[in-house]
């Protein structure tokens, strides 16, 4: 089940907030998420339910024996035997289909028990982040394996994250109650987030397919912005519906996405894209390697290993470990290299500079593989490219005037300062200013979703 | 000032609720309205049958397949569902947008973007047709009819940018041969560009285009015939086709196509024209597996969503006209798709039968339709988007004596003008 699918919208969603706010669950709260998350989980196949519980079950089971372990040494085997376990289930799921798919097995197409369940890398690493956190007693172990399976599948994240992050997130596991800012910052989240995600994304996503085929430079060149801001408004969005999900459950999920194209390097770009896989693998990978504070050799090797698993972390094939090492590589030169002196460049140059990085980036990473992406940067410098200017390239900026001033204006403060500027003309009108707004921004996703143009997640590949 | 602040708390309160009540109080509202509403089993609009309610069962629900068809359930039954169609193409039209779903929008009118073509399928179509014609020795007719993308440029947005594939377009005017010729219909209906020859909701052409398509048929079949002549055959009278000897009578103004359909377009209708002959309509019976019928026209569809059913009615695998047309000698074999049902009205007065063919749905032998209904000339008649998409026209074509087509190795041979057999 998506966001976006209309069951979801008018069914489960009220269903479920309606239940967990009328009835005086209590102590029930975490139990009756849970069995709703994995209902949620059911709807997409009885399979993936399967492997969700098997991966609740065997982290319930070591992180209650790492807390009940007598010695450090059964910790330790315990992590070990875990971390094995997981990193083969997500091995046989994510990576054996495509590295083997010589197999007999795959002959005929992925077969349904073998087809990777929604959200495995996500759900995956919020247990990792229990396993870590409790072996390193950042935080004690949950109370029931119920507190596990609604930190770890509630069905605001379970699909697309953001991941969880144990130790920060264990206050509330114990205590989330509704209030009426929190459901008001939810429903505002949600509709912000099912807006970029319908209305911006998925018409990016058409322009971004029409491109694909064209062979111009100057549309070689849309097509990288087009890429880019499909994935940002594509998973920044489907990011924010999750944290007003969490919220109108009284449960606060941390911003995954912070306006991350108006970075001054690339090294603040990753502290404001993805944020709970930047912080996973800062806390969880990077720091055990020692982090920075080890020799330059031995810190470059560990950039290269975070990235490169990051890379790994997106998909099986090469090209995304090469993205992830070229993502690496750009930070090393940004802290060995250029760093200094980019603080003297003026800030218009360095946004310049973020941007054209990750545009490549980003190309790297969603195209269908390295030739093509070499493709389009080949173009862009009219190598390999049949025209500068073709009427493709022409109509994606002309067809959707809109979609593009909507995507520009999305990136940068304008959207949050026009709200300020509203709320503080209408005083207290606001509400139902807002109400209207919003109201007329949930009929245009409505429409959208019904003639059938929605696209699924970009996200949910990974 | 306690009551101040606490009025003003309250009142921040209640506000904040407004937001959250009418969020929630749609989505409720929505669900129990669509729940209660009757499912439907046809859309009207979209012109496509519409999901039931799934039954589950416990290997589809392991797959998700269950999921799935529950989640088309409820958005194919969703209240309001045209509506919101409706609101979606005017919200993309008010925003600027220019296309939806590969169909561009223009000023009232909806132009639908071409199918990529596959050479592969339109090499293996003309090849058929040049080797049918050269094995048959039969004069064979090829009218293959371009989008209105291709030849009403004018009614595109700007820099629409429309799929083409100039080799295909080589290779059609290429395919003429002993007994095979092309009509050229990109040139007649590119001179033709600014009337009505697109129906502006729909992918067909309209009877006024199949009509001026009609008559440049027979303007090149005379032509073809006369250099066939040699000095010692005597002519046979007989009366060339022109448009103006036909009378339009106008059936429909309330026509929206396929185009409507896909995008949900509000305020855009067209018009459906029948023409029949002023003087010298012949009488005729058109046969088919739904029985015998004295009429090509269905006029029972100008009351349903498809009105361009109105010509022959629902594709057929087969349908066979006999009339009492003075030309006893000329039998046709019409090879087509949904583009010649609208064509057929001004073939009648000058055939004996015709043998209406649509290969998607046709499964029998070419020989004995060549043998059994004595045919004396073949036309083709296909959208350039079934033939550059759509192999049924050549899998049909392989069944002449047993297989028409040479080794599999010549198959990617480009398509060649072979003069002798």
């Amino acid at each position: 089940m998506n966001f976006t699918d209309l069951l979801f919208l008018f069914g489960f969603l009220p269903i479920v907030w309606l239940l967990y706010s009328k009835v005086k669950l209590g102590k029930w709260s975490n139990l009756f998420l849970l069995i709703a998350s994995l209902i949620f989980c059911a709807w997409g196949s009885g399979y993936a339910l399967l492997i969700l519980l098997v991966v609740l079950f065997a982290t319930w089971m070591a992180v209650k024996g790492m807390e009940a372990a007598p010695y450090e040494q059964e910790r330790k085997n315990i992590l070990y035997a875990i971390s094995a376990l997981l990193l083969l289930i997500l091995f046989v799921y994510k990576y054996l289909p495509v590295w083997f798919s010589f197999l007999p097995v795959f002959h005929d197409g992925t077969p349904a028990s073998l087809r990777m369940p929604a959200g495995l890398s996500f759900y995956m690493f919020s247990c990792f982040s229990c396993i870590f956190d409790v072996y390193y007693r950042k935080a004690p172990a949950p109370r029931s394996f119920v507190d596990l399976g609604f930190f770890a599948a509630f069905f605001a994240r379970l699909n697309m994250g953001p991941i969880g992050h144990y130790a920060r997130e264990y206050d509330q596991l114990l205590s989330h109650p509704q209030t009426s800012a929190k459901n008001r910052k939810g429903v505002s989240l949600f509709m912000q987030g099912l807006f970029m995600k319908v209305i911006i994304a998925d018409r990016l996503s058409v322009i971004r397919v029409m491109l694909e085929a064209d062979r111009s430079a100057f549309g070689a060149l849309v097509l990288l912005f087009a890429y880019a801001f499909e994935l940002y408004f594509d998973f920044a969005g489907y990011s924010r519906m999750a944290r007003g999900i969490g919220s109108l459950f009284g449960f606060e999920i941390p911003m995954n996405f912070d306006r991350p194209f108006s970075s001054l390097s690339v090294s603040e770009f990753w502290r404001r894209w993805h944020i709970s896989l930047t912080d996973w693998f800062r806390d969880y990978i990077y720091i055990p390697l020692g982090g920075n504070r080890v020799d330059q050799k031995r810190w470059m090797l560990n950039i290269f290993a975070v990235w490169g698993l990051t890379g790994l972390w997106h998909g099986a094939t090469l090209h995304y470990i090469i993205w992830g090492l070229y993502e690496g590589a750009l930070i090393i030169l940004e802290r060995t290299v250029y760093g200094e002196s980019m603080k003297k460049w003026p800030n218009a140059l360095r946004h310049v500079y973020v941007v054209i990085t990750q545009l490549v980036g980003i190309a790297i990473m969603c195209a269908p593989s390295m030739g093509s992406a070499l493709g389009v940067f080949g173009r862009v410098f009219m190598i390999g490219a049949s025209s500068f200017v073709s009427d493709a390239s022409m109509f994606a900026l002309w067809g959707a005037p809109m979609i593009w001033i909507m995507a520009l204006l999305g990136l940068t403060l304008w959207p949050s300062r026009i709200a300020a500027w509203l709320k503080s003309k209408t005083k207290q009108q606001y509400v139902y200013v807002q109400t209207a707004g919003y109201g007329a921004a949930f009929l245009l996703c409505l429409a959208s979703l019904m003639s059938s143009s929605a696209q699924v997640f970009l996200y949910a590949a990974f | 000032m306690a009551d101040h602040s606490n009025r003003k708390t309250n009142w921040k309160r209640k506000s904040s609720d407004f937001l959250v009540q009418c969020f929630m109080g749609v989505l409720v509202i929505g669900l129990l309205i669509s729940l209660i509403w009757p499912d439907r089993a046809f859309s009207s609009l979209e012109n496509r049958p519409l999901q039931g309610f799934p039954s589950v069962s416990f290997s589809s629900f392991m797959d998700g397949s269950a999921g799935k068809k529950m989640k088309d359930w409820f958005e194919d039954q969703f209240v309001g569902r045209d509506a919101l169609i409706h609101l979606n193409y005017l919200a993309d039209k008010a925003s600027g947008s220019k296309e939806i779903k590969d169909v561009f929008l223009g000023s009232r009118t909806l132009v639908g973007q071409n199918k990529e073509p596959q050479k592969d399928v339109w090499k293996k179509n003309l090849k058929g047709m040049q080797l049918l014609g050269t094995k048959s020795q039969l004069p064979s007719y090829v009218l293959a009819v371009p989008g209105a993308a291709d030849v009403q440029k004018q009614k595109l947005p700007a820099f629409a940018p429309v799929i083409a594939d100039p080799d295909y377009r080589t290779a059609l005017q290429e395919i003429d041969n002993e007994y095979v010729t092309n009509i050229d219909l990109y040139s007649l209906l590119g001179d033709h560009s600014n009337e009505y020859i697109f129906y502006n909701t729909d992918h067909h052409w309209t009877s006024y285009g199949a009509g001026l398509s009609a008559q440049r048929f027979f303007e090149v079949r005379k032509a073809v015939e006369d250099s066939m002549r040699s000095g010692d055959d005597e002519e046979q009278e007989e009366e060339l086709m022109r448009l103006t000897q036909f009378s339009a009578l106008q059936v429909s103004d309330s026509f929206q196509g396929t185009y409507a359909s896909k995008t949900g377009s509000v305020g855009i209708s067209d018009d459906v024209y029948i023409y029949r002959k002023t003087e010298g309509e012949p009488a005729y019976t058109v046969r088919s597996a739904d029985g015998t019928k004295a009429s090509i026209y269905n006029m029972a569809a100008l009351k349903q969503k498809d009105q361009y059913e109105l010509f022959l009615g629902k594709n057929q695998a087969l349908i066979q006209i006999e009339t009492d047309s003075p030309y006893l000698g000329r039998h046709l074999l019409l090879l087509k798709d949904s583009y010649a049902n609208s064509l057929v009205q001004f073939l009648l007065p000058y055939y004996r039968t015709i043998t209406v063919v649509d290969p998607r749905y046709f499964y029998g032998d070419i020989d004995v339709l060549l043998s059994s209904y004595s045919i004396s000339e073949i036309m083709y008649v296909f959208g350039e988007d079934s033939l550059t998409t759509d192999n049924s026209l050549s899998s049909v074509l392989d069944t002449y004596e047993g297989g028409l087509y040479p080794a599999e190795n010549n198959e990617d041979a480009p398509a060649q003008t072979s003069q002798t057999e």
